[in-house]
């Protein structure tokens, strides 16, 4: 009798199962399949994305962005100019150093560009953020100018100190770091009140920027993309301006950055920065008119 | 237990007794895919049909609160191309556009455009921006306009289509010439009745309409014959949005509303500029010495040029259209000798600084009972009391000399 039941219950509830729609997925699909491009568009689609897989979004795109911020879009001549940098100072680089595999499998997705810069109600701003290894994105593209794109030291501060800031903390999302590092300054992070101190406040407490005094990981990041961009004579200015305190601290930490790029990603970052500055070295001999 | 598990088998089985008929019509023929496909397709061939492309009353602040501008954009190919009254009839600027699925069809002007882009730019200074948009969802597109209404700020926005064969420096500057001409204090005359006072400023492009019972504040936009509100403007019952300006009479008129008009209603005092226009003494050094200058209003109608026979640089007066009043601050005056600029710079003898600060100066103050007599009076602007005027000289931006002096500057004093 109970068999029975069960059985009257299945079939009660397999009939409730009856599908009374004949709703086959309509074959148009959701996606738009034409897509125009421009020659920049064809460009990006040749050095970046068959290449790298990598999105170079200079056209706005709402979702991208952070809404926090009153943003606008970046200009479609600087940003061009701007791509052909960022492959020749920083993809190009590291390829050369570490592999055409290390660069495909380690750069962001997606590199997303906006006009405008993201103004704190701190009087600070934002340059650059990276987001989960996915992302990178620049701000402040408008502010280029022809001079300006020709000064390595003014690209250095706006654009490639960020970039190779931010790649750091991919590398550090995929490979954590010695978390020693962390301790070495420990007293001397202050998180968000950074942008109260001097450089040579930075210097002197064992920072290589006031930025680093945020926390670990942004010390981390700032140590590698300081060290990478700054010439040795610039370096061992920062370092005289540490004082010997300072410096020894700086010095310890540079050191677990050394064997934390070499031992996870074999990376010798003095190779890194010899090839950075020579390319640095060039940037007035790149053709940055014709998208080649 | 028995009965338990029948009737829970006979709930069972009544729940499998759905009905199959198929009677829900669909609304739409199509599903919402394909139809915001057709939408967004639609939307972009009807903005590129335009040749000579469209005429956008731009509305930024949210709750229309930052005034109207004219822009004239044309699409073609995904890019676009814009000139504005802003930025005068000589510029244009191109960058892109995409019609995208987003809320709804949104056009979205999505790389950087100087014209399109300025009200929605943050600075160090304005970290919210001017709140203009640049994102616009497309709620009807037609071969006369097209509505949309900015995806942040929320401001509902129309484009007209812009006749084939007008040319866009000649709309850019008939809109240009009405902003200049129109005048700013009005009557809000309903028959014969006055029933509110409106100030119009060209510059914020906001009026403002003070009734018995308040004030409130409404953006408009310039047109090529008058003015538009961004809302119909209602006071006692009319409402008007469209107005048209009338120089001869210095009235606004409306085409829907025949019993309401604006008429110029100067407060107390005013002076208008052509009325000051003249010849006037400049005394200094506490009035023991002068030079006589004639004043000639600048096309904007903004200012004076003061001109004079005996001294080196020429300089602007600049004139409050709103309130018929006169002031001088700093400003640069041009190229002179050596000197790629010359800047005019208030100066403080008595404390022995001065500034090149903008907004810094003196008010000329007519003296009551006196026509056309006015007295220099500080602005106040300044931590330091302003008494007379330096002319510095710059190169390549360097201050890099110090060329005239009008020192303790007292009257301004017309005699022709």
């Amino acid at each position: 009798m109970k068999k029975y039941i069960i059985f009257l219950f299945v079939l009660a509830l397999s009939a409730g199962f009856a599908s009374c729609s004949n709703d086959d997925p309509s074959s148009t699909s959701i996606f738009n399949k034409t897509t125009s491009r421009d020659s920049l568009d064809l460009w990006l689609l040749k050095n970046y994305t068959y290449p790298y897989n990598v999105a170079f979004k200079y056209k706005w795109e709402d979702i991208e962005s952070d809404k926090t911020y009153n943003l606008v879009p970046a200009d479609s001549a600087k940003a061009a100019k701007l791509a052909i940098i960022v492959k020749y100072l920083w993809f190009d680089a590291y390829t050369e150093v570490a592999g055409e595999d290390f660069v495909k499998s380690n750069v962001p997705r997606v590199i997303f560009l906006v006009g405008s810069a993201a103004y704190n109600d701190n009087n600070t701003m934002v340059l650059g953020t990276a987001e989960g290894g996915l992302k990178i994105t620049l701000y402040m593209v408008n502010s280029l100018t022809d001079a300006m794109l020709k000064n390595y030291s003014t690209l250095n501060e706006y654009y490639f100190h960020t970039m190779h800031h931010e790649f750091t903390h991919i590398l550090n999302q995929k490979k954590p770091y010695d978390t020693n590092f962390n301790l070495i300054t420990e007293s001397g992070y202050v998180s968000g009140s950074w942008y109260q101190y001097t450089s040579s406040q930075a210097h002197q407490a064992g920072f290589v920027t006031p930025y680093a005094m945020d926390e670990g990981k942004e010390d981390f990041a700032e140590m590698m993309s300081t060290y990478v961009t700054t010439s040795e004579s610039d370096w061992n200015a920062i370092l005289s301006d540490a004082g010997t305190g300072g410096a020894a601290l700086i010095s310890e930490k540079l050191d677990i950055v050394r064997s934390y790029m070499k031992d996870s990603w074999g990376i010798d970052i003095d190779d890194i920065r010899d090839v950075v500055l020579r390319r640095a070295g060039d940037i007035n001999n790149l053709d940055l008119n014709h998208l080649n | 237990m028995k009965k338990v598990i029948y009737s829970l088998l006979f709930l069972l089985v009544t729940l499998s007794f759905q009905s199959c008929l198929h009677d829900e019509k669909d609304i739409f023929s199509e599903n919402a895919s394909e139809r915001i496909e057709k939408a967004v397709t639609v939307d972009k061939q009807m903005l590129e049909s335009s040749s000579n492309g469209w005429i956008l009353n731009y509305y930024p602040g949210e709750s229309y609160s930052g005034g109207g501008y004219v822009y004239l954009i044309k699409f073609k190919n995904g890019k676009v191309t814009v000139a504005s009254e802003i930025t005068g009839s000589d510029s244009t600027f191109t960058s892109d556009y995409a019609m995208i699925k987003d809320q709804g069809p949104v056009l979205s002007f999505d790389t950087y455009n100087p014209i399109i882009h300025v009200f929605g730019e943050a600075t160090a200074d304005n970290i919210n921006s001017d709140e203009g948009d640049y994102e616009f969802i497309v709620s009807k597109a037609t071969t006369d306009s097209i509505v949309m209404t900015g995806k942040k700020w929320g401001n509902k926005m129309i484009m007209t289509r812009m006749p084939a064969t007008t040319k866009w420096p000649v709309y850019i500057d008939s809109i240009g010439a009405m902003v200049d001409s129109v005048e700013c204090n009005f009557k809000y005359m309903k028959g014969k009745d006055s029933i509110a006072n409106v100030v119009i400023d060209p510059d914020t492009r906001i009026a403002k309409i003070t009734t018995s019972t308040g004030s409130t504040s409404l953006s408009f936009t310039p047109t090529t014959k008058g003015i538009l509100f961004a809302k119909p403007l209602s006071v006692d019952n009319t409402s008007v949005q469209d107005l048209i300006w009338n120089g001869t009479d210095e009235k606004f008129t409306s085409i829907s509303t025949s019993n309401v008009s604006l008429v110029f209603s100067p407060p107390k005092g005013f002076r208008k500029i052509t009325d000051i226009a003249g010849t006037y003494d400049l005394y200094y050094y506490n009035n023991t010495k002068k030079y006589t200058f004639t004043l000639t209003p600048n096309a904007k109608r903004n200012g004076l040029v003061a001109h004079s026979s005996t001294f080196p640089y020429d300089f602007t007066i600049a004139y409050s259209k709103a309130w018929g009043t006169l002031s001088i601050t700093t400003q640069d005056i041009g190229s002179y000798g050596p000197y790629d600029n010359v800047k005019l710079c208030p100066l403080s003898l008595a404390s022995g600084y001065f500034t090149w600060s903008s907004g810094i100066g003196m008010n000329l103050e007519e003296v009551s009972g006196k026509n056309f007599y006015y007295k220099f009076v500080d602005n106040g602007m300044w931590s330091y009391p302003v008494d007379s005027f330096i002319f510095v000289g710059y190169i390549n931006g360097t201050r890099s000399g110090y060329l005239s002096e009008l020192p303790y500057v007292t009257y301004l004093i017309k005699t022709n």
